[in-house]
């Protein structure tokens, strides 16, 4: 056998081992060589001395970050996220301040009442866009996500129960009081017609979409 | 993401072989997935899709040192590795073994070699952490464990039991 047939074959029997040595990580198929490998000892040492190489390999990596992860790191995290949350420096004020930054900004020339009867709208539309709790939880959370995650004119679709709807964000500015806002349309479609939503949103300090104004727009363009 | 950096660390540490160097690529690696946040899809692990960003970024790092063009693409099994700046730096410093021997793996066997046994990720995973086929990681991975093996058996300061254990060695 020359060198390069026995390396092969070591390699083989190594990619044998690795389905007992990665457990469940190694594929299906790759684990019915189980067996076999346990009754012959020199597979048995060799799987041995592959797993204590990763472990020590795992050991020495881990010593040489031991202590503090460096300051620079969490920083670039930290400020990271403030900056493109516009939040920065607002973490530690109180519910009611963050409530009240929010306002200020979202009810530009009329007062907090609109503010409230605003809400009340969005939340009228929503018990017309649904038909139960569950749904109306499914879209809320649709509504979140779409609004976190997703880049303008890309939507997120829900479905619950015989319901489906759209999310859809259309616009991101940022508020004078630094926080960041959306327009999205939402639109919601079960048996009949579908219903069309068009929201303004903006994200409080705890990362969510906070609805403020929703009107109906003309239906059947969305979905 | 705060809460990743110890294992974005220890994974960057492994494929740079330096502590500043890995800490400037997993620097870079969360400045760029801050960036993308967007296009992070929740519900799908963060971990995988940081260690993804990092691979590409490291990847792209040493195509850009452009000394090592060729190795990058296709498999070159038994061919000696040119040495590179990163195991220069090696070389300097005092190494513990494994890292040592870490160091003399491919690239794309070592990848797949911290992938699958430091970070404990599925084969599945690392296959789509590094855009390859299973088989393909397969195959490295079990190289890049013999590579390890050899290093480690000839390193002296054994961490087995003793010499002997292994099979079909000439």
């Amino acid at each position: 056998m020359t060198r390069d047939d026995e390396q092969r074959e070591r390699e083989a029997l190594i990619a044998e081992l690795g389905a007992t040595l990665d457990k469940a990580a190694a594929p299906e198929g790759a684990r019915a060589a189980d067996r076999q490998t346990f009754e012959d000892p020199e597979s048995l040492a060799l799987l041995r001395a592959l797993r204590a190489d990763e472990a020590a390999l795992t050991a020495e990596l881990d010593r040489a970050l031991a202590g503090p992860i460096p300051e620079r790191l969490v920083e670039t995290v930290e400020t990271g996220f403030a900056a493109r949350a516009g939040t920065r420096g607002g973490r530690q004020a109180p519910w009611w301040a963050l409530a009240a930054a929010s306002l200020a900004f979202l009810v530009i020339g009329a007062g907090g009442g609109l503010w409230w009867a605003e809400s009340r709208i969005d939340q009228a539309l929503l018990r017309f866009e649904t038909r139960s709790e569950l749904e109306r939880s499914v879209l809320a959370e649709t509504i979140n996500r779409a609004l976190e995650t997703q880049v303008s004119g890309e939507s997120l679709d829900w479905r619950s129960g015989g319901s489906m709807g759209r999310v859809t964000p259309l616009r991101t500015y940022r508020s004078r009081s630094g926080h960041w806002c959306r327009e999205y349309s939402r639109t919601t479609r079960f048996n009949g017609e579908p219903i069309a939503v068009l929201a303004l949103a903006c994200r409080n300090e705890a990362g969510q979409w906070v609805t403020l104004r929703a009107e109906p727009k003309a239906a059947g363009s969305e979905l | 993401m705060v809460a990743l950096l110890p294992r974005l660390r220890r994974f960057a540490l492994g494929l740079t072989g330096s502590v500043d160097r890995a800490d400037d690529l997993v620097q870079a690696t969360c400045e760029r997935a801050i960036r993308a946040i967007d296009r992070f899809v929740p519900g799908t692990r963060l971990d995988s899709w940081m260690f993804k960003i990092m691979q590409n970024l490291h990847r792209n790092a040493i195509r850009d040192r452009a000394t090592e063009g060729g190795t990058l693409v296709g498999n070159a099994p038994d061919a000696d590795q040119p040495l590179d700046g990163e195991r220069a730096l090696d070389a300097r410093l005092a190494l513990t073994a494994a890292r040592r021997a870490l160091a003399s793996i491919d690239a794309e066997q070592r990848e797949v070699l911290l992938l699958i046994g430091v970070e404990g990720f599925s084969y599945e995973e690392a296959a789509t952490i590094l855009d390859l086929p299973v088989g393909t990681v397969t195959s490295r991975l079990a190289r890049g464990r013999a590579k390890l093996r050899d290093a480690l058996e000839l390193a002296p300061n054994e961490h087995l039991a003793g010499p002997g254990l292994t099979g079909g060695r000439p």
